[in-house]
């Protein structure tokens, strides 16, 4: 991985997170709360009793084989799926329950929506809408899920744009854009509506070998500027110098979960060490 | 034996004149009739378009009962003839309620032709219900994903994400059921609606030319598929190229379901 260049800053001053408004970590409550979490696929079993805790501010990176749970497991938290069983708990809301005269009752479609502006969402092949320009990708939240203004989106938009060295390319589509460019766009346009956490699905698995930097430094400013955040990724250097926890996965369960120098250096479980050997 | 083919003494003076739209439109029931056929077919179509939308979206629904109940309506009306229902709405239903004639702004709509459009309605809402479904399950699950990770409810997503990227792969096909659907309206004579091919068919049992004014009618329908394939051509082209898309006119805006479309909320306030 080459060093990320310092997309953003070219914009002028301030954090990315400035121009959303949102503020940076102070207290240490636990933002995301994962207790029991099981998920099968018909018969298959995905997910085992899998736990996982994420202080607001905290940036956990989850790292381990493919076909592991990762993925699974991170659509869980914003209920993409959801679990078979288990809780999911996002910033004090229950995801997919509703409270009614005492009782939890399954959420409906409208209300899952709801509780899913809390969180959000990175996807490993970008995801932008292909029939809208990159600006409209990142106000898209803010008019269609906000019900704001055109001319009160659009300006934040163009700064968040700016901010990751986008700012000249608002008016372009995203198969007008290089995966590096179209994967910085798609962080912005999960910002704008102003998650309490963000959760990335290998955000540059599917990047050309000189566009990660870009998109990782992006992500490294998000994390300076104190968004809480669970990323899946597959970059080790990344996440030891990232991360607060990582986290190792393995056929579904959460084997060892430690600060990224111990993890590195002293992973504890052997499947870690196994996985560490073949990766680095 | 005799031969069984006799000569036949094709009348080209009456051919000519009800080929040539100025001599033929002269006859008040052949002009009416070919108005009362584009209409018909154009709201038969807007109709089997909205009701097909919808029942594209009833057949995403969770709840079993609803996508049971739009199987069975598929099932129903792919599966019985188009001539039999129109009987059968026209004719059955008249022991219930019998279609009036409607007059609108010095206009008059038949009952019969109002059964036909409803008919002729209903029937393409089963195939367009078809079509939409294979335009949206063509568009990338990961589409889908984005639009909820971000918070937006379904029908949010299908407004502002799916549709207008389905609208490129359910245009083509609903080209061709227009195409149909031109040719279809002629069924509506046997529930009496007076239509192009009805209206020449009365002035046969007047003149009794069968060859000369089939022949000519048969031009008519040609050129009304032949106009609507230049203009299925002319969408369709501005649906592929991605340069033109830029533009804002407002089919190419409507298209991709951009504010300040025709027919948009925020295209009606302008
Ligand atoms: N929608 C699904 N239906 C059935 N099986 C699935 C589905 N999604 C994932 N799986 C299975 O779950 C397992 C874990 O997948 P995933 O969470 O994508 O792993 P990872 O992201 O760690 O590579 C895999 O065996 C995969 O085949
Ligand atoms: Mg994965």
């Amino acid at each position: 991985m080459t060093a990320a260049p310092d997309v953003g800053r070219e914009a002028g001053g301030g954090h990315l997170i400035d121009v959303i408004g949102g503020a940076p970590a102070t207290t240490t409550e636990c933002l995301v709360e994962l207790a029991g979490v099981c998920k099968s696929f018909g018969p298959h079993p995905v997910l085992h009793d899998v736990d996982l805790q994420v202080l607001r501010g905290e940036c956990v990176c989850i790292v381990g084989p493919s076909g592991s749970g990762k993925s699974t497991l991170l659509r869980c938290v914003n209920h993409l799926e959801s679990p078979t069983s288990g809780r999911v708990v996002v910033n004090g809301h229950r995801m997919g329950l509703v409270e009614q005269g005492g009782k939890c009752k399954a959420a409906s479609e409208g209300v899952l929506a709801k509780q899913r502006r809390e969180t959000g969402m990175v996807f490993q092949r970008f995801n932008l809408f292909p029939h809208m320009t990159a600006l409209e990708n990142v106000i898209s939240g803010l008019l269609r899920v906000q019900g704001r203004t055109r001319a009160e989106a659009t300006p934040i938009g163009e700064a968040l744009l700016a901010r990751v060295g986008l700012g000249d390319k608002a008016a372009s589509y995203p198969s007008e854009l290089s995966g590096g460019q179209q994967q910085r766009v798609a962080i912005v346009r999960a910002l704008a509506v102003r998650p309490t956490v963000m959760l990335f699905d290998e955000p540059t698995s599917a990047l050309d070998p000189e566009m990660i930097g870009e998109v990782l430094g992006v992500i490294a400013e998000l994390r300076a500027d104190g968004m809480t955040m669970i990323i899946v990724t597959h970059e080790m250097k990344f996440a030891r110098r990232t991360a607060d926890w990582v986290v190792m996965m393995d056929e579904g369960r959460v084997v060892e979960r430690a600060r990224p120098d111990a993890f590195f250096d002293r992973p504890g479980d052997p499947r870690t060490q196994r996985f560490l050997s073949k990766v680095l | 034996m005799l031969p069984l083919i006799a000569t036949y003494h094709f009348d080209w003076s009456v051919f000519w004149a009800y080929l040539w739209p100025p001599t033929a439109f002269h006859n008040s029931l052949i002009a009416s009739g070919f108005w009362v056929t584009i209409y018909m077919a154009v709201l038969a179509q807007t109709m089997g378009v909205v009701l097909g939308a919808v029942g594209a979206m009833m057949q995403m629904s969770h709840r079993r009962p609803v996508r049971w109940a739009v199987a069975a309506y598929i099932l129903w009306f792919r599966g019985t003839p188009l001539l039999v229902q129109l009987s059968l709405l026209y004719f059955g239903i008249a022991a219930i309620y019998s279609f009036p004639d409607v007059h609108l702004l010095g206009l008059t709509l038949p009952g019969a032709v109002q059964a036909g459009i409803i008919g002729l309605g209903l029937n393409e809402a089963a195939f367009m219900t078809e079509i939409f479904r294979a335009g949206i399950s063509s568009i990338d699950r990961g589409q889908t994903e984005a639009a909820k990770a971000l918070g937006m409810p379904f029908r949010t997503t299908m407004r502002w994400v799916i549709l207008p990227q389905a609208t490129r792969v359910i245009i083509p096909p609903l080209g061709n059921e227009f195409n149909n659907m031109l040719k279809s309206t002629t069924l509506v004579v046997v529930i009496g609606g007076v239509e192009l091919f009805s209206a020449i068919s009365q002035v046969n049992a007047v003149l009794f030319k069968p060859f000369e004014l089939f022949l000519a009618v048969s031009f008519y329908y040609l050129a009304l598929t032949i106009v609507w394939g230049w203009i299925q051509a002319w969408i369709e082209s501005r649906l592929g190229d991605q340069k033109r898309l830029r533009g804002s006119g407002p089919i190419t805006r409507l298209l991709r379901g951009q504010p300040g479309a025709l027919g948009t909320v925020e295209g009606a306030r302008r």
